[in-house]
């Protein structure tokens, strides 16, 4: 996918389509995600939005100019940007599911704190991916076992001919025999990974519905009804998420989450209203990460920290946060989710 | 999504009832008042730009080609030399601000024949050839604010003759298909002479054929036909040459939908302030066509909670 669209995303830096370049930008984007790690992700999510980083782009000039060392391009450059873009979307398109949906999962982060890519395909990559993910690790395998046997079988010496077979024969069929039972043993591995996690699945799917379903703050012992709004977006984000069996949430996480705000999760609030508002109720740490794209946790972290002081404000501009960013209840919840599974992926 | 900038389906400011060209020239020296005025600073100093340096502004902020397409003698320097000095002169063209260029001495280089110090007052544009040829880069502000970075190709039209002749364009020119905003030009004076007026019409004509081949006009690229020389026609010859005007027109539009006819006069001969300029580079400054929004692929989901909403 990203070698069909990395021609469209160059096109405005590129004066030459399909020269050594693009070439350069395609191997190097592949490089650097075969060797990608979750917080190397990050960082290369946020030079692709503009936001210069250092290592990502010591990273990424060193993979480009392996292979064409012509290029000179400096941290805030467009084709920085879109090169970094090709690296993520490489990311996103890895087989191994950890780094693929950090990645993804930080985009989305980056498009709610209001970074715009250059690259405008990246954050429906994002959801792509995430809601591709969601379904496989969930998907319904069947449990059907398949094991030829019969190979092993007829290379075996009839009962009536056993007393004739000579030593060494004897020793082949034990092989063949114990082959056999080597591919048994696979196959009921196979079946015990499938059915395991068709249970784990439905396991998540019963304990999801029966929470949504209950109404209910478990952390509170409350209706959520009657949880405030400013602390309900967050305290919802987070019992989900205790729930969510997988590194991606499932694919109905958001309209779960709405049923739940219900008149609530069209109304706007600030980080800061819902922070002050949900953080007495946080008892344990969330996360020892503090981010730029994880910035409801680094507020939360903060303000426990600060136990509550407005100074917990100031210092989460360390990390270029505002906490008067502006945002529906829905997202903010929504957002929660996806920051603790990132949060998860950085440990 | 963008929405579509408006449309310029030819209409003109009527031209100037016309100045004496060494009133003009007194004004562009002292301004209307007579007044003594500042000229703005040139930029910088660096010819025009090859290929290598033309790459390097792209990296850094991405550029918008441009490529006027036209046999010799039809006025792509003319325009080139006129946008600049308009823009350098005044800082502003139609809604479009002047904000500096990487390649001003190149611009000065080609103009400088037109300069008002020049002995010949209606001034001349020298001849391109093709070792000549290069990009000239322009960085404007369009009207909604947004900056552009433009790089306007001048090449010998000696290209365009052989594109006429059937060679490939990409061939003449490898870099075509990287055009964002191909300007086909007809020769005005030509078109009002009923004796050359199927010379230029064919000329042109072969010009948008060549630009019809598949996958040589991006999605996003835009194209325009430009009436040059407008100043040179009389209404009733404007009048007579409509209907191959319009015969262009729609040859254009088969490529893109959006495609404008202009009518430009950049250096009237009788001294008339130009016209057309501030359309040709608004116009320029427009965001490129928008293409088809990608969907979001959504995967098979055969658990019913999986497919839950509101």
């Amino acid at each position: 996918m990203t070698d069909e669209l990395l021609p469209g995303w160059l096109r405005e830096v590129e004066l030459s389509p399909g020269s050594q370049r693009q070439e350069a930008i395609a191997a190097a984007a592949k490089g650097v995600a075969s060797k990608a790690t979750a917080e190397a992700t990050l960082d290369m999510v946020l030079l692709a939005h503009g936001v210069p980083q250092e290592d990502a782009f010591s990273q990424l000039t060193a993979a480009i100019s392996a292979e064409d060392a012509t290029f000179g391009g400096r941290i805030d450059d467009l084709e920085t940007m879109i090169a970094a873009s090709a690296c993520v979307a490489e990311i996103m398109e890895r087989k191994r599911v950890e780094p693929s949906a950090g990645a993804a999962l930080a985009v989305l982060s980056a498009q709610w704190i209001g970074l715009t890519p250059p690259v405008a395909d990246l954050p429906l990559l994002a959801q792509e991916t995430l809601d591709i993910r969601a379904e496989a690790q969930r998907s319904r395998a069947s449990l059907a076992v398949s094991l030829d046997l019969e190979s092993a079988r007829s290379s075996l010496p009839s009962f009536e001919a056993v007393q004739q077979v000579a030593p060494d024969d004897v020793s082949a069929s034990f092989t063949v025999v114990f082959d056999a039972l080597v591919e048994v043993k696979k196959s009921l591995e196979r079946l015990g990974r499938a059915a395991a996690n068709r249970v784990e699945a439905s396991d998540e799917e019963l304990d999801i519905l029966w929470w949504a379903f209950s109404g209910h703050s478990e952390r509170l012992g409350r209706p959520w009804g009657k949880v405030s709004q400013a602390s309900a977006a967050i305290l919802l984000g987070l019992e989900f998420v205790e729930l969510v069996r997988y590194p991606v949430a499932p694919a109905s996480a958001r309209p779960i989450l709405a049923r739940l705000l219900g008149a609530r999760a069209n109304s706007d609030g600030t980080i800061a209203a819902a922070v002050k508002a949900a953080g007495k109720f946080v008892l344990d740490d969330l996360t020892e990460h503090r981010h730029m794209l994880l910035p409801v946790l680094t507020s939360i972290e903060e303000y426990r920290g600060f136990e509550g002081k407005e100074s917990w404000r100031d210092s989460v501009e360390r990390w270029a946060i505002q906490p008067d960013q502006t945002t529906t209840h829905l997202d903010l919840a929504e957002q929660t989710v996806r920051e603790m599974l990132l949060a998860q992926r950085l440990s | 999504m963008t929405a579509e900038p408006p449309a310029l389906d030819g209409a003109q400011d009527e031209p100037d009832a016309g100045t004496s060209s060494e009133a003009a020239n007194d004004e562009a020296n002292h301004g209307a008042a007579g007044e003594p005025e500042a000229r703005p600073a040139l930029w910088t100093s660096n010819a025009a730009l090859d290929w290598a340096e033309a790459r390097r502004l792209s990296s850094r902020h991405g550029l918008g080609v441009v490529l006027f397409l036209g046999e010799v003698g039809t006025g792509k320097t003319t325009l080139l030399v006129e946008l600049w000095t308009d823009l350098l002169l005044n800082g502003v063209l139609g809604d479009v601000g002047f904000v500096g260029s990487a390649s001003a001495m190149a611009f000065e280089e080609r103009s400088f024949e037109s300069r008002i110090e020049s002995d010949q007052p209606q001034g001349e544009t020298v001849r391109t050839y093709e070792e000549d040829d290069g990009f000239l880069h322009l960085h404007v502000q369009s009207g909604d604010g947004s900056p552009r970075q433009l790089l306007l190709a001048d090449v010998t039209g000696e290209h365009f003759r052989s594109v006429r002749e059937g060679q490939d364009l990409q061939d003449e020119l490898v870099w075509a298909g990287r055009v964002d905003r191909f300007v086909v030009l007809v020769d005005g004076e030509m078109l009002a002479r009923a004796e050359e007026r199927e010379v230029a019409m064919t000329r042109s004509s072969r010009l948008l054929f060549a630009l019809r081949k598949p996958g040589l006009v991006a999605q996003t690229a835009r194209l325009a036909v430009a009436v040059t020389k407008d100043d040179t026609r009389s209404d009733e010859q404007r009048a007579d040459a409509r209907l191959h005007e319009d015969s262009l027109h729609a040859l254009a539009r088969e490529i893109d939908p959006t495609a404008p006819l202009l009518r430009i006069a950049a250096r009237p001969d009788d001294g008339r302030q130009a016209w057309g300029l501030d359309s040709l580079v608004e116009w320029m400054c427009w965001p490129g066509r928008p293409v088809a929004q990608r969907v979001a692929a959504s995967p098979h989901r055969p658990r019913a909670m999986a497919r839950f909403r509101l």
